[in-house]
């Protein structure tokens, strides 16, 4: 996997070959135009990842672009990482260091998104299909190998350890698409890992030690905290679907969105419960700006682009302006 | 009701002493070497790959030396998952390989296995799990 160099290429072309590249033949019409500099004002393309650097919203699509005004315009902000972006993870305390996760393995920039370099070293060679980077510690970062696990590095992406095995919903091994740090005390010393599933949100301890559900609560899910789960609402429980994104300010551990296929979900204690939030969205990529914890910006592959600021009480179409 | 065992088993689970006597961790030496070691590894470093479910589904047993996993659950969890099993603690038809063993091992020799784990985890790891095993008995009502 190659994310930097090209050399040869004007920075033109290597704009549109990587982006046609990320997205295949399948490109939606007007790609190249884009991607090569039109001012659209739009990611052109599916947006596949967002995340907020430095109070500016960074998207993935055909390349990556940039939105200083909170995604009420993009601008195109060079190639990307080289092949299809799955997840972005940046850290407040990490200023410009982004990393992507992509079809063809880890890459990280150091400088907001505009040069790449692989950061996958000892990995797998298989898709990613979740990043993040700890809550507490910017230094650890895990992602999710797609029909393997978690991996865990705990040096900025230099080596990495396989962590954990997958979670299994109905007793089969379900991937992770989305990954959040919660930096809530999982009572093992640590800090609790976040999983979206293609069944729901599973949780880890970031010792590692056991996957769990949503409803558990406690370190060990002892009697007691079963019955505390059962005091839940069950209309209040995230729905078993497929999880595309979870999203986060890590200074509020406890509030975190999801993108359902029946659209943005949204939990204030930390997961026990949850309610639907905003407008129907197919499968909504999320981000939540770690500057300002009630700005929450959503994107779906229908070309939905939403925005709220009052974290997910009421929601602006951005690309209507 | 395995769950309810647990609670039960948590107000009847034993103090830690302060001091742990050489004979203790002799003694729990012992005990694992017989009772333990079989799964969890003659020095404690888990079954190959523990990281990884077995075909079964079910995870291997996991190392206990640091670098696991087992310094970082409190003494009142450790004890009760060793005496009542995985299993039983976890509740929500989680499976493991992992028994109880109450009726096999002494509340005092599954205390003496688990002071013996734990004096060969570095400093650092000791001193960690102890605020861990603190927190947990300020949580408890």
């Amino acid at each position: 996997m190659t994310f930097s160099g090209f050399p040869a290429l004007s920075r033109r072309r290597l704009l549109v070959g990587l982006g046609a590249a990320a997205l295949g033949s399948g490109g939606p019409p007007g790609l190249m135009r884009a991607v090569a500099g039109t001012p659209s004002g739009r990611p052109a393309g599916t947006v596949t990842a967002l995340a907020f650097d430095q109070g500016k919203l960074l998207a993935a699509a055909a390349g990556l672009w940039i939105s200083g005004d909170a995604g009420a315009s993009f601008a195109p902000h060079g190639p990307g990482p080289g092949a299809a972006v799955t997840a972005l993870a940046t850290h407040p305390d990490l200023a410009g260091v982004i990393y992507a996760a992509t079809l063809a393995g880890l890459a990280r920039s150091d400088d907001a998104g505009l040069t790449w370099h692989s950061a996958g070293p000892g990995l797998p060679a298989s898709p990613l299909d979740a990043v993040a980077i700890a809550a507490h510690d910017p230094q650890t970062v895990y992602v999710a190998v797609r029909g393997d696990g978690l991996w865990q590095s705990s040096d900025g992406a230099r080596s990495w350890d396989f962590a954990m095995d997958r979670p299994l919903a109905d007793q089969v091994e379900v991937d992770v698409q989305a990954l959040a740090s919660v930096g809530s005390l999982s009572g093992m010393g640590g800090y609790w890992v976040f999983a979206g599933t293609t069944r729901g949100v599973s949780k880890v301890p970031d010792c590692f030690c056991r996957w769990s559900s949503l409803e558990d609560t406690g370190a060990m899910q002892v009697s007691g905290d079963e019955a505390g789960a059962a005091r839940i609402d069950p209309a209040r429980r995230l729905p078993h679907l497929a999880v595309v994104s979870l999203a986060l300010a890590p200074s509020v551990p406890e509030v975190l969105f999801a993108g359902l296929p029946s659209g943005i979900w949204k939990t204030t204690d930390g997961g026990s419960s949850w309610a639907a939030v905003g407008p129907a969205m197919a499968a909504p990529i999320l981000a939540v700006d770690p500057l300002d914890p009630d700005h929450v910006v959503a994107a779906d592959a229908g070309g939905a682009l939403l925005s709220s600021r009052d974290g997910g009480a009421t929601w602006a179409d951005l690309t209507a302006a | 009701m395995k769950a309810l065992i647990a609670i039960a088993a948590l107000a009847a689970a034993p103090a830690q002493a302060e001091e742990i006597s050489a004979a203790t961790i002799a003694q729990g030496r012992q005990i694992y070497a017989s009772t333990c070691a079989a799964c969890h590894g003659a020095d404690l470093q888990g079954q190959p790959d523990w990281k990884r479910r077995l075909v079964t589904g079910r995870m291997p047993a996991p190392p206990h030396d640091v670098s696991g996993h087992t310094w970082h659950h409190s003494d009142r969890d450790l004890f009760n998952l060793t005496k009542f099993g995985v299993a039983a603690v976890m509740g929500q038809g989680y499976e493991s390989d992992m028994p109880g063993f109450a009726g096999k091992l002494s509340d005092a020799e599954i205390r003496a296995v688990l002071d013996y784990i734990e004096s060969t985890w570095p400093a650092r790891a000791r001193d960690a799990q102890a605020r861990i095993t603190a927190a947990d008995a300020a949580a408890q009502p």
